[in-house]
């Protein structure tokens, strides 16, 4: 496939995600799974922008360290900060 | 030897030092990124007063927006293909797509960031339908909900800001015809942040406007 190719199919992926987040929204009662939907779509669309776009794929081993190391980094503080919000809400 | 010849030749670990420079910058900026969500996570978590998505903010106007920066990365890649094949005028024509793409994404930004801080009777009922009984306005102050809103678009709206000006300054060197197959390593780092600043709106706009 030729990079133009490519860079259409990776921008149309990102719409059609985004048109997907936007149907799911407005449905609160799926409860959790509206949130997972959300999330893997926003997922889905930063691999595909990091990956393609930003050509990480195609960069040096530690740079992909580099990056991939952070999301770890950050969903750590995020559960550990959330954690801390449920245990004040609650005392 | 001009700054763009030494930045194609000078490499670590294989990367042009250019490149490894705003890479390492774009990772700095993430965690800044991240800190603005997680801080917004936590307010919500711990009991802020958090409307339901679409009550105040207007979710398919930044759906709009949303597709303008799309639209505008891929006129990025198509910009930098062009160059790297020596197409001159092509190279150009995505550049000028993508800045006006760019302002386009600010000026709805602004827009949206008026109707909020001038207010008015629809906005009125929108807050009291969120739980804001009694305001008329959606200002920075207003609210820690409206505090976070600001604090993680205004930030990224501060950067569409920056790379327009970054790729205003890459026009006018290509107008001058400056970048070529052989040397456009700076127009390679623009690329990377504007490719950045599209995927740290994928985050802010899930996060701040959908979930």
């Amino acid at each position: 496939m030729s990079l133009t190719k490519t860079y259409v199919a990776i921008v149309i992926s990102l719409l059609v995600l985004t048109a997907l987040e936007l149907t799911i929204y407005p449905r609160v009662e799926l409860g959790s799974a509206r949130n997972a939907v959300l999330l893997t779509a926003m997922a889905i669309k930063a691999l595909l922008v990091v990956l393609v776009y930003m050509n990480l794929k195609n960069e040096p081993l530690t740079l992909k360290i580099s990056f991939f190391i952070l999301i770890p980094v950050a969903a750590y503080f995020l559960l550990f900060m959330l954690y801390d919000a449920k245990y004040i809400w609650h005392s | 030897m001009s700054m763009a010849q030494t930045m194609d030749i000078r490499r670590v670990d294989q990367l042009p030092v250019g490149k490894l420079g705003i890479w390492l910058f774009l990772l700095m900026d993430g965690l800044s990124f991240a800190t603005i969500l997680i801080g917004a996570a936590y307010l919500r978590a711990n009991g802020a007063l958090w409307p339901r998505a679409g009550t105040v903010l207007n979710v398919p106007l930044t759906a709009v927006n949303t597709v303008v920066l799309f639209l505008s990365s891929f006129t990025m890649m198509l910009a930098l293909q062009a160059v790297r094949a020596d197409d001159q005028r092509g190279f150009k024509k995505n550049l000028f797509l993508t800045l006006a793409l760019g302002a386009l994404f600010l000026g709805i930004q602004a827009y949206e960031y008026t109707h909020f801080i001038v207010g008015g009777e629809h906005l009125k009922t929108a807050l009291a339908a969120a739980g804001f009984e009694g305001q008329h306005f959606f200002r920075p102050g207003s609210s820690i909900y409206a505090a976070c809103f600001y604090g993680a678009t205004g930030f990224h709206g501060l950067h569409v800001f920056a790379g327009l000006i970054f790729m205003i300054y890459i026009i006018a060197l290509a107008l001058r015809g400056r970048w070529s197959a052989a040397h456009h390593g700076r127009v390679e780092v623009l690329t990377l942040y504007w490719h950045f600043v599209d995927l740290m709106w994928m985050f802010v706009f899930t996060v701040v406007y959908l979930l």
